[in-house]
């Protein structure tokens, strides 16, 4: 259920993706977000019902690209959306760094053995996350700032930050422990991942489609 | 085992503020912002009342100055036709008819200098033709009136994009470039002037340059300066910035930008 409901959400951010899809540099790193997403959701789902033994391999590595693709992305649109013109710099930096770590990593393990490689993707998840939470900040407290008569619920961006801000909070637990819930063979396992994983995850999906319904830029 | 069970429940609570913590940021941002949004409304709508306050005062200013312009107009040079047709009329002999035909076709000359000069009042008082036509129709009527006077060359150009703008607003900047003709016809004697109309992308810039006698912009007359403090304070009800630069024997060059985009 947790699986179709994700499925879902992604199917229908891809198609307003899709339908909104403009000249804009944005709105086609969002398209190309969504949609690695959603293959790799649609692989995943399959591996889930065919029992690849290497699914969980495959979910920590395809994982790990998609927060890189993610960084980036997110990146680009606090970039433009904040202004941070002066950031620049650092936006750059902190991108390269991150893709070149996390890239390198999940490379290194098709020539050698890494231990603890599950729990090292979701390492490198919550790092990412940890990256975005902060400009999530930074996005609130320039939105307080902002005198505008636009309603907050009109406002692309405040779906946008509002569901990485969900996604990014609840997902860092989440990454931090699932191992040790996983080591522990806790009953509760599937409820948790699908608590603390894909819901949020669902949100987000939701959350972005709605941000392209609000028929605004998605900076706004 | 024990320590396991303990170890899940405390994530769970932890979990569980976190979430609620969120929830109550984001329900937290979302009325604060509301807040600031009413109060911003407040002070649009504030803004817009002491705006169009402004405007209608300024709209009731240049009636006046309208009026006055009229009145003047009528006393100047129609009363004096007229009065001259009228003359000509009682005088009229009809025994002299080479003297009464002549008479004749003076005062045809002159009722006919008349309800010319009457027509052009109308025309240059006509506010509708802005309102349905807009500023740029409006100024080629005038420069034509201007220019079939034949009182000085007049240049007249257009750059960029144009915009239309409220009609308020263009009445306004026609009523700015109406008043600084006026003042070159009155005071200035030039033999050239242009008038420059630039849109940008956000301001309209207006320049009117004249090769007339100038003035000492620190010591003029009471009525100069009343006629330049009217047309300041006209582009400044516009948002706008004027710049007047003249010196005794170097013409004129009058300056404002408007912005386009208003709140």
């Amino acid at each position: 259920m947790p699986n179709l409901l994700l499925f879902l959400s992604e199917a229908i951010a891809l198609i307003l993706a899709i339908k909104t899809l403009n000249k804009s540099l944005l709105s086609k790193a969002f398209l190309i977000y969504i949609l690695t997403d959603f293959v790799i959701l649609c692989i995943d789902i399959y591996f889930h019902f065919t029992k690849y033994k290497h699914s969980t391999l495959f979910f920590a590595s395809t994982n790990t690209v998609i927060s890189v693709i993610e960084l980036n992305v997110y990146y680009y649109y606090f970039y433009n959306l904040l202004n941070l013109k002066k950031s620049k710099h650092y936006l750059v930096i902190v991108c390269m760094l991150y893709s070149t770590i996390a890239i390198s990593f999940i490379s290194s393990q098709l020539f050698i053995e890494i231990p603890r490689f599950s729990y090292t993707t979701k390492l490198i998840g919550s790092i990412e996350f940890a990256l975005l939470i902060p400009f999530c900040y930074l996005y609130y407290y320039k939105l307080l700032n902002t005198k505008s008569i636009l309603p907050i619920f009109n406002r692309a961006s405040f779906w946008i930050i509002t569901g990485i801000f969900t996604l990014a909070s609840i997902s860092i637990p989440f990454y931090l422990i699932s191992s040790f819930f996983s080591a522990n063979n806790n009953e509760n396992v599937l409820l948790f991942i699908d608590l603390f994983f894909k819901l949020p995850l669902i949100i987000n999906f939701l959350f972005i489609s709605k941000a392209f319904l609000c028929k605004e830029p998605l900076t706004t | 085992m024990q320590r396991t069970v303990n170890d899940i429940t405390t994530f769970y609570v932890f979990v569980s503020v976190l979430i609620f913590a969120m929830i109550f940021f984001i329900i937290a941002i979302i009325i604060i912002y509301r807040k600031h949004q009413v109060n911003h409304e407040k002070d649009i709508t504030q803004l817009k009342l002491v705006y169009d306050k402004t405007l209608l005062n300024t709209q009731l200013e240049i009636q006046e100055q309208t009026f006055q312009h009229i009145s003047r107009e009528i006393h100047d040079n129609i009363n004096l036709s007229l009065t001259l047709a009228k003359l000509q009329l009682n005088t009229f002999d009809w025994q002299d008819r080479e003297k009464s035909s002549l008479k004749l076709e003076m005062s045809i000359n002159l009722l006919s200098n008349s309800i010319a000069d009457l027509s052009d009042i109308s025309r240059s008082m006509n506010a509708d033709l802005i309102a349905e036509q807009g500023l740029l129709k409006a100024l080629e009527e005038e420069v034509k009136r201007i220019q079939e006077a034949e009182l000085f060359q007049l240049d007249y150009t257009i750059q960029g994009s144009p915009v239309f703008m409220d009609s308020n607003k263009e009445l306004i900047i026609f009523r700015i470039i109406q008043e600084a003709f006026n003042n070159i016809i009155k005071h200035a004697r030039a033999k050239r002037v242009q008038l420059q109309l630039n849109y940008l992308p956000e301001t309209l810039e207006v320049e009117i340059r004249d090769n007339g006698r100038g003035f000492d912009l620190l010591h003029c007359s009471n009525g100069k300066q009343a006629g330049l403090r009217n047309m300041e304070t006209r582009a400044k009800i516009l948002n706008g910035d004027i710049k007047i630069s003249s010196r005794p024997g170097n013409g004129t060059t009058l300056q404002f930008t408007i912005p386009i985009i208003t709140v």
